[in-house]
């Protein structure tokens, strides 16, 4: 096997782990408290505390520069057209761009790609990578919401109109959800992306297969509950309920293994969240090239590494050596001693 | 910390979208259905839930076209099986497993036990949050006999 897959191999490898482990401690030591109360717990407290450190950890670090990244013209002259999202000039501006940033990954938009012929360099659009990103993002937020229907009750209204706009078409029974369908479009294509594009592959590693792979096996879990080895969904809603209000049971209708799998990898994910490459998801708000609005010219930006540093002024250097001064017949420069004076 | 006045509803931000489910609910902590969907519904189906214990299995299994197991999570797609059969191959009888004869129909078959939707159907489907257009078209026992 080619030693560029060796990362992929490796993923999946934990993966397997990952599943077997809950498959061996439900299924056949039956930890069902630790593996449906104490992990998920475990997981949430991890996942929520991980994301707080690692922001008031951004929200510590200076930003000696204003460094906005910017393609389009600044805000200046009033007669000079000026670009409000490429270079945003106002905190709201800053916002703007970046809520759209956040929900339409504009910046992926722009994605190009470079090709040889022969001796010419030629950049195409390759609009790709921002579609597979967009339905595996949406897919996912649509997911999650989705899931609130086990959680909550009643179920929230919202909730109810998300699954029928997302099971619109009625296909197969029960009904196909087309953000199911979606994501696992969106992911493949980012899998297959990463082990197939050879100068992908080349920037891949571990901590890029493991994030798709552990999504993707959630995503199929999933789906199996949904379509094949049905758990009793009542059950498993007393139990989601009673989870979300801090009086956790186990409840007595069997599971199945399937949903602590589920249940596992899930918890595993929110584990893995804050220290990898996932916690994105905050940091885009914390980067700097992002969040600062493009006014330089309008405003100075303080490094706040700035310490008061110890100098001597013009008038305090002469008062110092008035006498030599005078001595030597050096002119004395009254005017910067009044100033001085008005000063302080 | 820097920023302290974005930060700050930031992570509180944050925090009140992951924890959802946990304010959601605290609104309406007692309306919370029990646990055993049979609790309080031993008269549910008079057929063949004779006992004030709950469903006799036995009874069920005999009874019904399937067992409860496979009915409680698989009904939807019998159901779905037998409008297939029914309206696009004009078949009118479902042999179950064990070898009984069936009238493929939800009102003449299904209903004649099941007979309270708002106990039998409602009560699960409501709860966890799925939307069934049966009775969009057919009738529910009760809404006949009003």
């Amino acid at each position: 096997m080619n030693s560029r897959y060796n990362d992929f191999f490796f993923s999946l490898l934990i993966i397997a782990a990952l599943i077997l482990i809950p498959m061996i401690g439900v299924g056949v030591l039956g930890l069902k408290f630790l593996f449906g109360v104490i992990i998920p717990y475990g997981a949430l407290a991890v996942f929520i505390i991980g994301l707080i450190y690692r922001m008031v950890n951004w929200a510590r670090s200076p930003q000696p520069f204003k460094i906005p990244t910017t393609c389009g013209q600044q805000k200046s002259l009033p007669w000079i057209k000026r670009s409000r999202l490429e270079s945003p000039a106002s905190t709201f501006e800053v916002g703007l761009r970046m809520f759209f940033e956040v929900f339409l990954f504009r910046s992926l938009f722009r994605n190009l790609r470079a090709d040889l012929e022969g001796k010419k360099l030629i950049y195409g659009s390759a609009k790709f990578l921002w579609l597979g990103a967009m339905l595996f993002h949406l897919g996912f937020l649509i997911i999650i919401l989705r899931h609130l229907r086990f959680f909550v009750y009643p179920v929230p209204e919202f909730v109810n109109i998300l699954e029928k706009v997302d099971g619109f078409f009625q296909i197969s029974f029960p009904t196909l959800y087309l953000s199911d369908l979606l994501i696992l479009l969106g992911l493949s294509f980012l899998l297959l992306r990463r082990l197939f594009d050879a100068k992908v592959n080349y920037i891949s590693y571990a901590s890029d297969y493991f994030p798709l792979l552990l999504i993707i096996s959630i995503v199929i879990t999933g789906i199996l509950m949904r379509v094949i080895i049905k758990p009793d969904i009542f059950a498993i809603k007393h139990y989601a309920i009673k989870l979300a209000t801090f009086k956790p049971i186990i409840p007595e209708a069997p599971l199945g293994v399937l949903f602590y799998v589920h249940l596992f990898l899930v918890s595993s994910l929110a584990m893995y969240f804050p220290f990898s490459k996932l916690v994105h998801m905050i940091g885009v708000f914390f980067s700097p090239t992002r969040n600062m609005a493009n006014d330089n010219r309008m405003k100075r930006h303080v490094n706040p590494w700035d310490y008061p540093v110890k100098y001597t002024t013009y008038a305090e250097w002469q008062e110092k050596f008035r006498d030599v001064m005078e001595e030597a017949g050096m002119p004395i420069d009254e005017e910067w001693v009044k100033e001085a004076q008005k000063q302080t | 910390m820097y920023n302290v006045d974005k930060v700050i509803p930031g992570i509180l931000i944050l925090v009140l979208f992951l924890t959802t489910p946990i304010w959601l609910n605290l609104t309406n902590l007692k309306a919370l259905p029990p646990s055993d969907p049979h609790v309080g519904q031993a008269r549910m189906c008079t057929t063949c839930h004779v006992s004030e214990a709950g469903p006799d299995e036995a009874a069920m299994s005999e009874r019904c076209v399937a067992d409860t197991k496979y009915m409680r999570g698989y009904h939807m797609k019998l159901l779905d099986e037998w409008r297939d059969k029914k309206i696009r191959k004009m078949e009118v009888n479902y042999k179950s497993p064990d070898g009984k004869i069936y009238v493929m129909s939800l009102q003449r078959t299904c209903l004649k036990c099941h007979n309270d939707y708002h106990n039998f159907c409602d009560r699960c489907h409501q709860f966890t949050g799925v939307n069934l257009d049966c009775f969009n078209c057919h009738i529910s026992v009760k809404e006949e006999k009003k």
